[in-house]
């Protein structure tokens, strides 16, 4: 084991001492020194580990004599020892003397040993250190005798790589732009930002002007997009571009082209760079390839520099520019399918076999946003039933695979559902369906009414064969009646025989109000009558509804002449009063009135019955609407009423109360007023 | 005047033949059209009520005869008899179709004053 070898100077003999008897016990050596003269000459002949120097010497200070042993033996460790601490002291010995510690007197003794034993600790490091160094130092010196031999080759080849490395990094920046460039392309979706990065591409060519390009789109067809200021704006083409697929420079034709569309010169050269076709091209043989234009003012040789540069991005944009292309084609396809469906007035859906709409039309969800309708049941969102609508035929077309038809009802429409199964493969079950519904309900209607004119037509001809069989001995007996009294003389025969020639008279005119009023189905001239006169022919065909009621008739003292087809008008009348008479289960009383106000005719016909309950009074004019018993209503009376009198240019209103009866009023505009003698009012109570 | 009333309608006959005889004309009646071209081949009446539609023999057949017998030079042949056809269904029959069949003038049923009818006959035939 190595003893360290630690100088100890110091000029006072009781600190060395002490130092000698506290050294003694640990593996040390410990030389001292009373003056720095005696240290010098220690410190050149040994080498020390430690030096320990009192700063308060005679002779010199200990901070020289630091200084000195640094400078002998720059591996030692060097701790200085004072009285106190003053500032110049300390930066000596750290400047001058390179001290590693300060030790202050009177000392501490395990401090001391602690500071000395790391004080060894360091000159070990430095030894260490030193050593290294001069391995390393040897060892460099070896290689460079044998590297300098291999210098000069060395050099030589360094230059060839620096020259290609130049290069390589060239390419490599080159081939950096063109994958940031095909990154750059894959994020665009039109033709217009395409373009934006095409001119911020080339804007490194300060002689090339912002490019023009040519394509074809699916839903416009040719067009020009081009820059306005920083805007790219895009025109439809007159004229098609070159149809050829070549790289062309400076040709007039393109030069001209371009002159042509945009109504300007162009006084610098074309360059026109078809992109490739489309892959799947086959049947746009026809179609130019999408070209790109660039006017230019490149000399020769920029021409080249640019050409090369487009051309490594050629590929990349052709891709990029049909992709967006096509993507807009995809596009305006499923949008034109969409706009197809939307444009299409029936409902249509697709469901799933548990009834989940999968797509749908706008009209099938009309007030419905239509991403809300995925994945919610087609009765819910047509009908807002919880349940499967009543005749839907999807069920049948699910067991049977076929397509189907049902009726069902959409509030007061009715609906065919034609259901066609869809079927990806002959063998599998369909799991979804296409449903169509078609509104049927003015078909409805129209089949409902033309049985109901064909009825009218068969009580009509019915009607009309009976009032002329009464005709003719009606004729006899009012003719005979006329004939006797001429014959008798006053008296009480004269009287009877009168009163038979009325009665005769007034059958005569009901035969004839009842061939007026059959005669539905052929048209008729409509005429001016007076709206009184309509209710007075009419009633006479009333008497039997009437017959168990009490009946207000209060007709207006002015005759209020209607324009109207009169067997029409009278329908209307005896509709009214028929149903008023209907709803009076018990005998009441029913009104009949007819007045003028605002240039108005109107009737008014009210009744004492049930009364609408207000949730169905909104029903009441639908086709079809009957709250009668099946057989005893068509459904058809109010709505044929309100649609007689809309064609003549009027309205019917109606106000009810459950319990207290019904007020319908109708009105018709008033073309003229007649004769005001011939109104009457007549009260008569129920039989 | 002579005037021949045929009419299937007893009451008919009997009003229109008794305002007649009342206005003092001769009248003859026959209840159908067999019998009305009977009568008429007989008794070569001045003027004939006809109506239309009878059992048998239709007013229109019956005129039909009469205008036959002046072509074939039959008996009954000479100056022809005024016509009024009468008729309830009036939607069949007017002025004009009656002239085109050989009336005179065409009245439907019914007849809002049965001595309004036998003035129109008069005019026809010239008595009046």
């Amino acid at each position: 084991m190595i003893s360290y070898k630690i100088l100890w100077i110091d000029d006072d003999q009781a600190i060395l001492e002490s130092a000698g008897r506290l050294f003694r016990q640990h593996p040390w050596t410990l030389c001292t020194a009373a003056k720095a003269d005696d240290a010098r000459e220690l410190l050149l002949r040994e080498t020390f580990a430690v030096v320990v120097a009192d700063q308060g010497l005679q002779a010199a200070t200990g901070v020289d004599i630091l200084e000195f042993a640094k400078a002998r033996a720059p591996t030692t460790t060097r701790i200085l020892l004072t009285g106190g601490v003053e500032m110049s002291v300390i930066e000596q010995a750290v400047n001058r003397g390179h001290v590693f510690r300060f030790v202050t007197k009177p000392w501490n003794n395990d401090q001391l040993v602690v500071d000395i034993a790391k004080a060894i600790e360091h000159h070990k490091l430095k030894m260490a250190e030193s050593s290294l160094l001069r391995e390393i130092t040897l060892q460099n010196r070896k290689y460079e005798q044998l590297t300098s031999g291999l210098e000069q080759l060395v050099n030589e080849r360094t230059v060839t790589a620096e020259r290609s490395k130049v290069e390589v990094e060239k390419q490599l920046t080159n081939l950096r732009e063109l994958v940031r460039f095909i990154k750059d392309l894959s994020n665009l979706t039109s033709p217009d930002e395409l373009m934006g990065l095409i001119r911020k591409e080339v804007r490194a060519f300060h002689d090339v002007r912002p490019p023009v390009l040519g394509y074809v789109d699916a839903e416009r067809g040719p067009m020009l997009l081009y820059f306005h200021g920083k805007q790219a704006i895009a025109h439809l083409a007159r004229v098609i571009w070159s149809n050829r697929s070549r790289i062309r420079s400076g040709e007039e034709e393109d030069r001209n082209y371009l002159m042509s569309e945009f109504g300007r010169t162009f006084l610098n050269k074309v360059l026109a760079v078809p992109l490739k076709r489309r892959a799947a091209a086959g049947d746009h043989e026809t179609e130019p390839p999408a070209t790109l234009f660039f006017e230019h003012a490149l000399a020769d040789e920029g021409v080249d520099r640019f050409l090369s540069f487009i051309s490594e991005r050629l590929q990349p944009l052709s891709i990029a520019l049909d992709r967006i292309l096509l993507d807009l084609h995809l596009k305006y396809t499923s949008r034109q399918w969409e706009s197809t469906f939307d444009g299409i007035k029936d409902p249509i859906a697709v469901i799933d076999r548990d009834f989940t709409v999968v797509n749908a039309n706008r009209h099938f969800c009309s007030d419905l946003d239509a991403n809300r309708i995925a994945g919610r049941p087609c009765h819910q969102i047509l009908a807002s039933s919880e349940s499967m609508c009543r005749g839907c035929p999807v069920p049948t077309t699910l067991t049977t695979g076929k397509p189907q038809k049902g009726q069902i009802r959409r509030g007061n429409r009715i609906y065919e559902v034609l259901s066609y199964p869809i079927r990806l493969h002959d063998n599998l079950i369909s799991t979804s369906f296409i449903n169509h519904y078609v509104d049927v309900t003015e078909a409805r209607e129209l089949d409902g009414r033309m049985v109901q004119n064909e009825k009218m037509a068969a009580i009509g001809l019915l009607a009309g064969n009976i009032a002329h069989e009464l005709n003719n001995p009606l004729t006899g007996i009012r003719s005979l009646a006329q004939v006797l009294l001429a014959e008798l003389p006053p008296g009480q025969l004269h009287d009877d025989i009168n009163e038979v020639e009325r009665a005769a008279g007034r059958s005569q005119k009901i035969i004839e109000n009842l061939l007026d009023f059959s005669r539905g189905g052929t048209e008729e001239r409509q005429v001016r009558i007076s709206l009184n006169e309509i209710v007075r022919r009419t009633l006479p065909m009333l008497k039997t509804a009437i017959r168990e009621h009490r009946s207000e008739i209060l007709l207006c003292e002015q005759e209020g002449e209607i324009r109207v087809e009169p067997h029409l008008m009278q329908q209307v009348v005896f509709n009214l009063v028929n149903n008023a008479c209907q709803a009076m289960k018990d005998p009441g009383t029913i009104t009949i009135e007819t007045d003028i106000e605002e240039g108005k005719c109107r009737l008014h016909v009210k009744d004492t019955g049930v009364g609408i309950p207000s949730e169905i009074i909104e029903s009441i004019f639908e086709p079809f609407f009957t709250t009668k018993e099946k057989g005893q209503g068509t459904g058809l009376g109010l709505s044929m009423s309100r649609q007689v009198i809309e064609k003549f240019g009027g309205d019917i209103a109606v106000e009810s109360q459950v319990g207290q009866g019904t007020h319908f009023t109708v009105c018709l505009p008033l073309v003229g007023i007649v004769a005001e003698s011939a109104s009457r009012t007549e009260k008569r109570a129920g039989a | 005047m002579k005037i021949l009333i045929v009419d299937d309608e007893l009451l008919v006959r009997k009003s229109l033949g008794r305002a007649c005889r009342a206005r003092g004309h001769e009248v003859v009646e026959a209840a159908d059209g067999q019998e009305g071209l009977m009568r008429w081949r007989e008794t070569k009446p001045d003027l004939v009520f006809l109506d239309v539609l009878m059992p048998g023999m239709s007013g229109p057949e019956v005129l039909q005869a009469i205008e036959q017998d002046s072509v074939v030079g039959a008996a009954s042949a000479g100056p022809r008899a005024k016509v009024i056809l009468i008729s309830a269904y009036s939607g069949e029959h007017n002025v004009e179709t009656a002239h085109q069949i050989g009336a005179h003038l065409f009245v439907p049923k019914p007849f809002e004053d049965i001595f309004e009818v036998v003035t129109k006959a008069e005019k026809l035939g010239g008595t009046q």
